[in-house]
């Protein structure tokens, strides 16, 4: 195991770890909330609209989180109040949102000239040069996120499995999306510096579509998502650690964290059709 | 466990995570060169590290941070760079704001070695005068004026001055008396952090800083052979090689000092009028940037770009075996070029 | 004592055009009526109506001499078993306990008081073997068995079902109509939505028609004659077994 604590030898990449483990974490825990309300796609134009929030606030406010969580609330609380107004229903307006609000953040940030560099730090984040700072914001919001969850954890569950009854109950069932939603805006926020607006949503889906076929309930799935998430930027860091210095390849951190999860995925997605032609067979 | 209770844990557990690994302690992050008794220097662009080659051969080890026709404007560095620059014992850099990302990295790296910054003694010019003609009086004076502090420049058409290095051009290398300067510092450096080689050092320091002249004189009379001196190239990477040798610099495609700024409609139809006006020969592509916008102007304004193999060396050298192998090389290739393609 | 509900000539409106008129009626403690009518007839209105999940046009609804969206916490609500997601991740003991969220609130959690109500509500269904499965695994029947649970558990006095006893199978059947019995023997008021006379007869003692109007209200003997039947769902051949009319093709509401 010497790779393991040899990767993690030096500050920058302890930074990285932690950072990594915070963010793997808190989406490991939202994804549950976003699997069960098949929010995928829902969560992708959310994420995308907090972008150009995100890339104002990155030309004109320092630290770049707090911009960012203004900016992203913002964003979040329109993009909320215009599907309440059944505006954004189908996948199409959707669509359209996602791409106008994204075209949007390209052009703020392009008006800057060292543009390419910030977008694509913007994107899909720097974790390898994370500071103190960025790391207690993560946990900050991050922390947030998930108490915010856990409080609601309840109400967010009845409103998923049963929307009607929530809403005969008498619970506001629109504070409930848009407590969620501004959960999810946190984690974005959170992720910004380590793995970027676009690369979050595999946090924010994979581990808990990993996890559902082997746990019963959403606090396992919530709970099981945590732990996806962090291994998964624990082996992503080694890889993109050793990649580079023992063989000069050059693999961008954020992105191989979020390919090492879609594997885990992928192989659970295998063990779960071997177990079910094993039972099959078994049964016949 | 219930909910909220293991949001509570979780939550603590991460801080606790946080404030562990905190402060970088002195633990040792610089060891010396391997046990041979050799320091390690980490030199940021290629011609940097080709001044260290030179200077100091192989009594350092050598490690490079930029390859060759690798954009130094927007590197993104990678775990071995990080772990190099924290290993170092002298980190060395070209400055003037070509390394971005310089600082971050060194910051991340923990505790490390010092950074020597070789633009320090150098006049930096500052703001793009595509205008300017040959005329190198306005900005030579340390360019700590107006355009220094992003406020736009009249002159340039909407140049991108909102640059963090404030709008100052770090291409120094291109003018050999700078390259001497950068290299007389270098020399000063390796000496305080190994004085037991300081005579090779210094020695090697004298006779390259006979060849910068003989270069110097060189480039001087093949450049006094031109008529059409006017110069249009990618981005805005030779202002010092112009001013020195008294060339016309009419524009460049990306009017910047880095590479990733994006040319606006007007830019373009612009500089495609003046070429037309002035009766430029050529466009001059540069080995580490793509040469499709500079095909399509040529063609647009109906005059020849050179490019491939002949393309000049903006941004740093051309990898082993190429034509701009190292500094002197690099200087001549680009000289022979221009001179060939303005002829 | 205060009736459970009192609907007075109210009226509900969609997108300008009326989808309920006229429906007066009232409900005593222990009653239970059936809503009747054929599909898009106005029972599902009329009862989100009771939930005070859409506003009125004209007229007015009292929930134990209270406005709808007051009076919620006494009001428990058992929706069909097929509109839920089968994969979705909750057992069955779940399902039941957020019965309890209106006792609950919204700040604390289940309590033992609340976790045993739940599991008595799903002994009294007769599913307790299966508290732990996951809810989609279920029949259907026993779906709509754990939803009655759920609404046993939160304790209301008037209890609204949307088509019951749509397709479930013959222990189901029995099981909610001794379930509703027992509640109605405690005081507890039964509006049912429902397409089924046969067992509207067995569980009901009154009887609303509706056809985007009300047809008629009062008790089922009465009230599920020829006349009014004809009015309700035009001419569809009906049959008389005994004192009571069957629909002969009677054709689930789809969804």
């Amino acid at each position: 195991m010497a790779w393991l604590t040899e990767s993690f030898s030096l500050p920058f990449m302890q930074r990285a770890l932690v950072i990594a483990l915070i963010v793997g974490a808190v989406g490991g825990v939202l994804s549950a909330y976003v699997v069960i309300r098949r929010l995928a796609f829902f969560a992708d134009t959310l994420t995308h609209t907090v972008f150009p929030g995100v890339a104002i606030a990155s030309v004109l406010v320092q630290p770049l989180w707090i911009g960012a969580l203004i900016a992203g609330l913002a964003s979040t609380l329109a993009f909320t109040f215009l599907s309440r107004q059944r505006l954004v229903e189908d996948n199409a307006a959707m669509a359209v949102i996602l791409t106008t609000f994204f075209a949007v953040g390209v052009m703020v940030v392009s008006r800057v000239t060292t543009f390419t560099n910030d977008l694509i730090t913007l994107l899909f984040g720097q974790i390898l040069t994370v500071d103190r700072g960025d790391i207690m914001a993560s946990a900050l919001l991050g922390g947030c996120a998930v108490l915010l969850t856990s409080v609601l954890h309840r109400e967010l569950v009845a409103r998923a499995f049963d929307p009607e009854g929530s809403a005969a109950a008498g619970r506001p069932v629109w504070a409930l999306d848009l407590a969620l939603n501004v959960a999810v805006t946190l984690v974005v926020v959170a992720a910004l510096r380590a793995v970027g607006t676009v690369l979050v949503l595999a946090l924010l889906v994979t581990p808990a579509a990993t996890i559902r076929p082997w746990v019963r309930g959403v606090v396992p799935m919530a709970i099981g998502g945590a732990l996806v998430g962090m291994s998964s930027g624990v082996i992503g860091l080694v890889i993109a650690y050793q990649a580079s210095v023992e063989r000069d390849v050059r693999l961008a951190p954020g992105a191989t964290i979020v390919l090492v999860m879609t594997t885990v995925f992928a192989l659970g997605s295998l063990a779960v059709w071997a177990r079910r032609s094993i039972r099959h067979r078994v049964s016949t | 466990m219930r909910t909220r209770l293991r949001a509570i844990v979780l939550i603590a557990t991460l801080a606790l995570l946080a404030t562990a690994c905190g402060d970088d302690t002195t633990d040792t992050a610089s060891n010396a060169g391997g046990g041979s008794g050799k320091i390690t220097v980490v030199a940021t662009t290629t011609v940097v590290q080709d001044f260290v080659r030179v200077i100091a051969g192989d009594r350092v080890t050598l490690v490079g941070i930029l390859k060759p026709n690798v954009d130094p404007h927007d590197y993104e560095p990678s775990p071995a760079d990080t772990k190099a620059v924290a290993d170092a014992d002298l980190i060395v850099a070209n400055g003037a704001g070509i390394e971005e990302w310089l600082e971050k990295l060194v910051d991340s790296a923990g505790p490390t070695a010092p950074v020597i910054d070789l633009s320090e003694n150098v006049t930096l010019r500052g703001g793009s005068d595509e205008h300017s003609e040959g005329a190198k009086d306005e900005h030579s004076e340390g360019a700590k004026d107006e355009h220094s502090e992003g406020a736009k420049d009249e002159h340039s058409e909407g140049a991108k001055d909102e640059h963090s290095h404030g709008g100052e051009d770090p291409h120094i290398w291109h003018n050999p008396m700078n390259a001497k300067i950068m290299v007389t510092d270098l020399t000063a450096a390796l000496v305080t952090a190994d004085a037991a080689n300081a005579p090779t050092y210094e020695s090697n320091r004298d006779a390259y800083l006979t060849e910068l002249d003989t270069l110097d004189a060189e480039i001087e009379q093949q450049i006094s052979t031109l008529t059409n001196k006017r110069l249009v190239t990618n981005h805005d990477a030779f202002g010092y090689y112009v001013d020195r040798y008294g060339l016309d610099f009419v524009g460049s495609i990306i009017p910047s000092f880095d590479s990733s700024a994006e040319m606006s409609a007007s830019d373009l139809s612009d500089l495609v009028a003046k070429i037309k006006d002035q009766d430029v020969q050529a466009i001059f592509s540069e080995s580490s940037l793509p040469p499709k916008t500079a095909e399509a102007i040529a063609t647009e304004a109906g005059v020849k770009v050179v490019e491939g193999e002949d393309a000049l060396y903006g941004d740093g050298l051309g990898p082993a075996g190429s034509s701009g192998a190292t500094y002197l090389e690099m200087m001549r290739h680009n000289t022979e070029t221009i001179v060939a393609g303005l002829s | 004592m205060l009736p459970a509900l009192v609907l007075d000539d109210m009226s509900v409106s969609f997108d300008g055009a009326l989808a309920l008129q006229h429906v007066s009626g009232i409900v005593a403690a222990g009653d239970s009526v059936a809503l009747i009518g054929p599909n898009g007839a106005g029972k599902s209105t009329l009862l989100r109506a009771i939930l005070g999940l859409v506003p009125l046009a004209a007229g007015s609804i009292e929930v134990l001499g209270q406005a709808p969206k007051a009076a919620r916490r006494q009001v428990a609500y058992v929706p069909q078993a097929d509109t839920f997601d089968p994969q979705f991740p909750i057992s069955v003991i779940d399902v039941v306990t957020m019965g309890r969220a209106p006792i609950i609130g919204w700040w604390r959690r289940p309590r033992s008081v609340d976790r045993r109500a739940a599991a008595a509500a799903l002994e009294r269904v007769g599913l307790s073997e299966r508290s732990r499965d996951r809810f989609g695994t279920l029949s259907g029947g026993q779906r709509q068995r754990v939803l009655l649970a759920r609404a046993i558990c939160q304790e209301a006095r008037l209890l609204l079902l949307d088509e019951p006893f749509n397709g479930v199978d013959a222990v189901t059947q029995t099981t909610l109509i001794d379930v509703l019995d027992e509640l109605r023997a405690n005081g507890v008021a039964v509006v049912m939505a429902t397409h089924d006379l046969a067992v509207a007869h067995l569980a009901c003692g009154d009887a609303c028609l509706l056809n985007r109007d009300q047809i008629a209200f009062g008790p089922i003997d009465e009230v599920l004659n020829s006349r009014h039947l004809r009015a309700t769902y035009g001419d569809r051949p009906w049959v008389h077994v005994g004192d009571q009319v069957i629909l002969a093709n009677a054709a689930p509401s789809t969804r």
